[in-house]
Parts: C-alpha cells; structure tokens; sequence
C-alpha cells in the first residue's frame, strides 16, 4: 500500500515538475523555434510556430561568424581552462583543509574575496598587464586569466566539500601505507566527484560564455571565440535577430552535450556507504 | 579507468592543437614582405561592406594586407582598454569632435594636415576632425537625422505636402492617426536615441545662434535652457502622443522594424536605421524631411553632420603603409574602391565630399536636396563636451517617461554638464 | 592527525597551494593592487592622457554624487529580491529534484538550461518576451490588463522586469549546487529522522538544513557577490533606464570607465563597490559557518 502510495507520488510530482520545468524552458524554446524563421517572420510573428523549417539563417551566421574557426579556439580554451582551474583549486583547497592555523584562515579569505572582485573593476588594469606580458592575441592569456579568476570560486567550494571528508579515512589510508600524493588523489578525490564534476560543468559553461576578457584581448579574427563573434550580429544600432538567435543556438548545443553527460555523475553522487 | 584515458588523450590533442594555433598566428607576421594594416571599427550594420572594401584594395595589391576588426560589444571599452595598455591599431574610428580632440591631445594619433583629402572635404566637415588648427582625422561619412517616412502611408492618408513646420507636423500625425496608422515609430527605451533627437530639437530653437552657444556652455557659462525650450518639449510632448502605446517599451531595433515593416509611418533616426530594410522590404518608399520644429518654414533644415572619423596610430609599426590605405579611402573618383563598397547601399552613411554614387533611393535624393540648398546644420551634441551624449540621453529618457518635468530636466541637464566640463 | 606527520606534510600541502596561488594572484591581486587601487587616488582621464595626483578627493566626490547614492540604494533593493528570490526557488526545485522522479534528469536539465546562456544574450530575448510575446499573448487570450503592461516604461516596472529575468537565470546555477549538496546528506541519516517522526517540513527544518550548510554558506556568498556585481542583465534589459533609474553600482562605475574615460573616478567607486560587499561577505560567511560548525 505504502509502496504504491509512493510510486504514484513519484510519477505525479514528476509529471508536475516536467511541466514547470517545460514553462520555465519556454524563453529558450523560443530561441531554438526562431532561429528556423526568415527575419520578417521573427520581427511581425515571434510566438508563432515557423511556417516551413528555414535553414538560411544557420548557414549565414556560420559563415559571417567564422564558425569552425572560433569554435576551435573556444573549445581549446574551454577544455584547459576547465583543466587548469578545476585541478589547481583541488590542490590549494586540499592543501589549506589541512593546514592548521591562522595562516590557513587567513589564505581562504583571501581566496574567498576574489570572488567579489568585479571584472570591470580590473579590467583597464589586466589589458595593460596583458599587454605587457604578450598574452593578447594568444589563446593560453585567456586559459591561465580565466584558471585565475575560477579559483576563488573553486577554492570556496572544494573547501566546503572537503570537510565532509572525514579525517579518520584519511589517517587509514595512511596506516594502510597510502603516500600523501594517493590517499589525496585516490582515496580523498573520488570521494568528491560530484563536486569536481559540478564545478567543472560550471567552468565549462563560464568560460564557453565569456565575452569580455576574449574580446579585449583578442582582436585577431584567428584567435576570437564563439561569443565575440556572435556579439557582431547585434550592434547599438543595429540587430541582425535572425543571424544573432541562429548563431545562438548553434553554440549552445555544446553546452547542453556537456550537461547531459555530465548529469550522470553528479547525480550518481557520493554513495553513503564511502563515508561510513 | 577508460574515461580517464579518452579525457587525457583529448587534454593532449587540445594542448598540441593550442601550441601549433599560438605557433601558426606568430609565423604569419614574419612571413614575406606583406605588411598588415589594421583598421578597427565599431560595430555596425556596414561591417560586411567595410570587408568588400578591404578586399578589394587587397586584390589590387601584394605589399599590404588591409584588414578591418570589427569590435563587437562596447567600442569604448576597447578604445579604453587599448589606449591604457598602448596597443592601438594601425587606424581606428573615433566619434567626431570631441574624442578626436582628446586623442589629439593626448599625442596618439598622426597630424594628417598634409593629406590629400583635407582639400577634398565638404567645408562643413573639416571641424570634425581638428585640433588646434590641424586636420588629426579624416572624417569619413556624414549622417543625416530627421523624419524618415513610409510615402506609401502617406499617400493613403492623402498628404500631398511634407509639413515644414509643427503645426504642419501635428496635422500630418492626426491624419495619419485618423487612418488608423501609429504615427511614430518609437525608439525610447534606447537612451542614445533620445539624445540624438533632442539634439536636433535643440539645434533648432538654436538656429544662427548655435556657435555661440555651445561656446558658452564649453566654457561653463551656458545653460540647457535657451529663449525658445519651450518649442523643444513642444515637439517632445508631440513625440510622446503620436508614438502608440507603451513607446517607453520600443527599443531602436524595434522602432527601425517598425518603419520597415509599415507598423508605422514615421521615424525620427538617421539612416543607418534602413540597414535592415533590405532584408525586410526593400521596395518600401522611404522619404527624409527636416524635424520642423518652429512654426517657420525656414528653420527647418536637415541635420546632417560627420558621423564616423579615422585617425590613424601616431606608434603604428607601418605608417607609411596606412596612409596609403588611408588615401584609398577618402579616394572620392575609385568608382570601384571604398566609397563604392561602402556608400552605395540602403542605409549607408554618404562620403563627405563629392562622389558620384550609383545608388538611388527616394530618400538621398530628398538629402541631396537640402544639401545642394545648403539647408543642413550640425547637430549639437558632438561638439559638446565628450560624454554630453550621455548626459543629454539619460536625463531626458525621463521626460519621455514621465518621470521628469521640463523644470527638472533643463536644471539636471546644466548641473551635470558643468560637473562635466569642471 | 598525528602531530608527526602533520609536520611532515606541511610542506606538501604548501606546495599544492602555489598553482591556484600563482593564477590568483597574477590574474586578480596584482590588477587590484597595482592597477585599480593606485589609479583611484589620481584625476585620470585615460584618453586624454591627463593624469594628476589628488589623494583621496576621488573618495569624498563620491558622497555627493547622487547618480552613485542612487544606484547603490537601487543595487542593495536588486540584490535583495534577487538572493532571496534564486535561492528559495533553487532551494525547493532541489529538494524536489533531488528525490526519486518520474523524469527527473529531463526536469533538471530544463531548470539549468537558463543559465547556460549568457546574461546579455537571454535579456535581448526577454526583451522580445516582455515587449512582444506577453503583449500578444495577452491580446489573445483576452486579458487586457497583461497585454497592456508597460514592462519598461516606470523605475518600477522595469526593476521588476530585472528581478523576473535575475531570478530565471540565476535559478538553475544555485539549484546544481543544493543538488549536489543534497547528495552529500548520507541516507541513513535520513531514514533514521523518518523514524523518528521527521518529515515534511520538520524534515527540511531539521535535518536537511543543517546540513547543508556548508552548501548555504556558498549558495548565500556567490549570489551576494553575484547580486553586487549586477551588470549584464540591467546592461541589456534597460541599460538603467528609464532615466538612470534601474542602474547598478557596476553600471554606474562602468560608465565613468568607459563612456567618459575617468578612469580614476571609476577606480575609486571599484574600490567602494569592493568594500562594501567584502563587509558584507564576510558578515555573511561569519554567520552561516557558525551554523555549520553547530550543525
């Protein structure tokens, strides 16, 4: 009886929440369904289903975009970025849960306040030091700025994650004759993929959308990533709305890949029985 | 284990890839005697028709390699970025007036006195790009403002005559509310567009005076409020009844689609807002007339000023080079160089000297009229202090808004713009 | 720990913290220090290359600068209704979520979906959303009074149309974070509370809250931080309009930075901006961790 009770509460909420979750999607639907419309039809008809499915939009924007192009550097830049900060906010939040002291308070604030540096207010100042340094027009200036400006965020969380780990795991492994570099990484890591999966998502996503620091620093049309490019199609005064919402759309499939494929890990989650 | 393994490998390739991409980007400078040329530009609607014209120039010849970047995003952003880290490009757009000035002032850009096109140029385009006497740019087009509108509509509301004063004007809008058409395409959600009709407005009341007057406000003395402001709200308020409903909502984008796709009859921009035309209906009849503003038929003219100049970089590594690039496009006789690829379409800004272009549209044609009759006048804002725009644009969004009476605005625009000028 | 080995470590864990450390600093604190912070004590005009030391009156022009005084009471009212707002929906569609559900990862990738597009790209969209989609979305349905809203045409309308499109894009970045959170609350923990008579809402209070904690603490920190640093979404959405009303601190500065180069100016509001939210970060982190440590 309570088996059942609990089986129709699951398909029930579920179906509820599939609904809200389609209304909330709606904005984005609406993207995806206009990009398939000539430019008449998205300015005097925006809610309407496309009439016949137009495909000039795509092959324009790809074409003015520079497509395959920017998609390269976008993605190379990604993925390092993706790499660099997650593993090296790993180490330093590994490194300061087990650090005693005052010093390590102190370092975690100091990592922590990073976060609430705003971008603009550095950004003249990392344009000059860019510059100086020969990082503009170069691919790895965005990779270690980017891997810089995640840490603060990756820290903060790996830190907050690393306190469920319990102390008592890692003094076995250390008995069982784990050296500190294994029972950090195969003992402690593993323990947090959830996390580490999360969080790259999340650098994914930041640095596939980044448009400031690529467009400041990278003018070379070789070297300009997806958003730069996209950011053509609307001008102050000027939108090019059907090449803008195609182009869109076409980069954030990426995205929505890496979503998916990651939502297994995230949900596969930290099994209880590691911890015990 | 696997995954691990696939993620590695795909680590490697984008590492090797990275490496060879950094590589790649470094031989192209060293490689032969091509020297590039840069020119960055804000984005616009004519970034395609500027890469025509690069491309040509690069067809005619193998020293130099012309290429123009488009900036996406915010141009001052880039300019402030690049001018604080001392890596301008070769040629550059700059607002006319008062951010050549500056430039100039700050020693970054070349004194282009001695250049061929400075003799070249319309008289009332020169001011534009000076400093102190010297030519620092090159003043590329010149953008006209006023009402643009549907002559089909028009026809249907039987008006036979443009209306050349605001009398005129407010009849024309009734009749054409009458018919059931929204008068006015609306563009206020968009501040910058605020700016530039108030501008106009201004300029109108202004008249022979206008000289004068900025002096005196660039000196810190003068004020907002001149003898006839009333006439300035008089044409807002006009604005505001025959824009349609909720007009705060319309941003430029929308109020341009309106036009073009007969929402509505008239439109208060300048001629970029046609860019988009060609795409939506390019057969539309689209005429120009002067914002009448007083009730004399002599006061309305057409403002049409610089609306893009190129100033080249004082350290640029090819000089010589640019300037050659320089001297093609302010070639007013290549009847297949820059102005043809850049001038010759719907919505084009039109070159600041003679040039015979192989375009027609209904609309040059009323342009060419008022400047053939020398009826034209600057617009206001470019020689104001450089960030007038913003102040003009922000302050009296909220007259149209509602938010701000005639009052409120004039003091807020003055205390603002002597903060400025301070 | 053995005392021993944690000597024996120390090093190492020294060690782990240079690579984040190098970036850290290299990408953030050395523009801050060297840049930011000097720039804001001269009058600097970065385009016209004017640049004179004046000390700290950058600083006290701030106080009277009422465009400022605005858009610091309009970004603490955003920020208000943009943290609470993000994180109770985020909140309970990761509690929902997090359960065993018919579609659960369709679900969830749905309320994330939002936030994988960037800021200025999905205000443009929802510009066309208020302006167009309502609008006829009303007429159609009859309802005047929804077809008839003017969503940018008041200060108030247009910082609700703000908050709408903050809190939808905001939501689904929060809502991964209390999902991995809730994974972490070990089942038997769980199951051990429903013995005891704990659900519902009991449930929540007592058990998963305290819990998670640690995940508040970061959820709360990010979407302050995030709130203070409004900037893309009022940019596209209003660009602070009508009339300056709807503009952030962020907003404000970048205007001075950008539109009239006073780049000195602007450095000192940065550095105010930085402040202010650095007090209120760290009260917030002060409150929250205690919690934790309870729990």
């Amino acid at each position: 009886m309570k088996k059942m009770n609990e089986k129709a509460r699951m398909y029930i909420n579920g179906v509820l929440l599939l609904i809200l979750g389609i209304i909330f999607m709606l904005p984005v639907f609406l993207i995806i369904l206009n990009a398939f419309k000539p430019n008449k039809e998205i300015l005097t008809d925006f809610i309407s289903l496309p009439k016949y499915i137009y495909l000039d939009n795509f092959t324009e924007a790809m074409e003015v975009m520079n497509f395959w192009s920017s998609f390269k550097n976008t993605l190379i830049v990604t993925i390092l970025t993706v790499a660099l900060a997650t593993f090296s906010s790993f180490f330093a939040a590994y490194g300061i849960s087990h650090l005693k002291g005052k010093f390590s308070n102190g370092l975690y604030l100091f990592f922590v306040l990073g976060q609430i540096i705003p971008f603009h207010t550095v950004m003249i100042a990392i344009s000059v030091l860019a510059t100086k340094t020969h990082m503009t027009n170069t691919l790895w200036g965005l990779i270690v700025l980017n891997s810089g400006f995640f840490s603060a965020f990756g820290i903060m969380t790996f830190v907050g994650f690393l306190k469920g780990v319990p102390k008592e795991l890692e003094e076995a492994a250390t008995l069982d004759g784990c050296n500190i570099w294994r029972t950090m990484f195969q003992v402690v890591f593993p323990l947090l993929t959830p996390t580490t999966i999360t969080l790259a998502v999340l650098f994914f996503l930041w640095t596939w959308n980044d448009f400031l620091l690529p467009s400041i620093l990278n003018g070379e049309q070789e070297l300009r990533t997806i958003t730069v490019n996209l950011y053509m199609f609307k001008s102050s005064t000027n939108a090019q709305w059907n090449l803008f919402i195609a182009g869109l759309t076409l980069s954030i499939i990426p995205i929505i890949i890496i979503y998916i494929f990651a939502q297994k890990y995230i949900t596969s989650g930290l099994t209880s029985g590691a911890i015990k | 284990m696997k995954k691990l393994k696939v993620i590695s490998c795909l680590l490697a390739l984008c590492l090797t890839a990275g490496i060879s991409s950094c590589g790649a980007s470094n031989n192209s400078k060293s490689e032969g005697e091509t020297v590039p040329v840069k020119l960055a530009v804000w984005a616009s609607g004519a970034a395609d028709n500027f890469n025509k014209a690069a491309d040509e120039f690069n067809s005619r010849q193998d020293k130099i390699k012309f290429s123009v970047e488009m900036q996406s995003g915010d141009y001052g952003q880039f300019l402030g970025a690049k001018t604080a880290a001392n890596d301008l490009p070769d040629m550059f757009f700059l607002s006319p007036y008062s951010q050549v000035q500056q430039f100039a002032k700050n020693g970054k850009i070349l004194d282009l006195s001695d250049r061929d096109f400075v003799d070249k140029l319309y008289d009332n385009a020169k001011p534009s790009g000076e400093y102190e006497g010297k030519m620092y740019a090159y003043p590329m087009c010149q953008e006209m403002l006023g009402i643009f509108y549907n002559k089909n509509m028009f026809k249907d509301a039987q008006i036979t005559e443009i209306p050349k004063t605001v009398t005129e004007f407010k009849e024309v809008c009734e009749k054409l509310k009458a018919k059931g058409y929204t008068p006015l395409a609306a563009t206020y959600k968009d501040s910058w567009t605020i700016n530039h009709a108030f501008s106009c407005l201004q300029g109108a009341v202004l008249q022979d005076n206008m000289d004068t007057w900025i002096e005196e406000m660039n000196s810190g003395n003068g004020s907002f409020d001149v003898e006839n402001s009333d006439l300035v709200f008089n044409f807002m308020d006009i604005m505001k009844e025959y824009s349609g409903e909720n007009y705060m909502d319309a941003d430029s984008t929308s109020g341009f689609n309106a036009l073009a796709t007969g929402e509505a009859a008239m439109l208060f921009s300048g001629e970029f807002s046609l860019l988009n035309l060609a795409s939506i209906d390019p057969d539309l009849p689209i005429g120009l007339f002067a914002v009448p503003v007083t009730d004399n038929p002599e006061d309305a003219k057409l403002d049409v000023d610089v609306g893009i100049c190129v100033a080249v970089n004082k350290d640029g590594k090819h000089i010589d080079q640019t300037l050659e690039v320089l001297d093609y496009m302010s070639d007013n006789t290549d009847t297949n160089g820059w102005m043809a690829n850049t001038a010759d379409d719907m919505g084009s800004a039109t070159p600041c000297m003679e040039y015979k272009g192989n375009f027609s549209a209904d609309y040059l044609e009323d342009y060419q009229k008022y400047l053939d009759e020398n009826n034209v006048r600057p617009w206001v804002y470019q020689q104001l202090a450089s960030g007038a725009n913003n102040i003009i644009a922000d302050t009296v969004q909220g007259y149209f808004a509602n938010s701000k009476d005639k009052e409120t605005v004039l003091t807020e625009l003055d205390s603002k713009y002597k903060d400025l000028v301070k | 720990m053995s005392e021993l080995l944690y000597k024996k470590n120390r090093s190492f864990y020294f060690l782990l913290i240079i690579p984040a450390l190098f970036l850290y600093i290299f990408s953030l604190i050395i523009p801050l220090v060297f840049g930011t912070i000097p720039s804001s004590f001269y009058d600097w005009n970065l385009i016209e290359g004017s640049k004179n030391f004046i000390g700290i009156e950058n600083y006290i022009k701030l106080f009277s600068d009422k465009d400022f005084i605005h858009s610091l009471i309009f970004t603490m009212i955003l920020a208000f209704f943009t943290i609470v707002g993000t994180n109770l929906l985020a909140f309970f569609t990761a509690y929902f979520l997090s359960e065993k559900l018919f579609g659960k990862s369709l679900s969830r990738a749905m309320f994330f979906i939002p936030n994988i597009i960037s800021g200025i790209m999905v205000s443009f969209v929802w510009v066309f959303i208020f302006t167009g989609a309502i609008p006829s979305l009303g007429k159609s349905l009859g309802i005047d009074s929804l077809a008839n809203i003017s969503w940018f045409g008041t200060p108030q309308m247009a910082t609700i149309s703000i908050i709408i499109v903050s809190i939808w894009q905001g939501t689904g970045f929060l809502m991964m974070l209390y999902i991995t959170g809730f994974q972490t609350i070990p089942t038997d923990v769980l199951e051990a509370g429903m013995l005891d008579g704990c659900t519902g809402i009991k449930k929540i209070i007592k058990i998963q809250i305290p819990l998670l904690m640690p995940t508040i603490t970061i959820n709360l920190f990010v979407s302050i931080a995030g709130a203070f640093k409004a900037f893309d979404i009022p940019l596209a959405l209003t660009a602070g309009g009508p009339s300056k009303s709807t503009q952030t601190i962020a907003l404000n500065t970048y205007n001075d930075a950008f539109i009239s180069f006073n780049t000195g100016y602007a450095s000192a509001k940065s550095v105010i901006l930085f402040l202010i939210v650095a007090i209120i970060t760290i009260i917030q982190l002060r409150i929250t961790r205690k919690q934790e440590v309870e729990a």
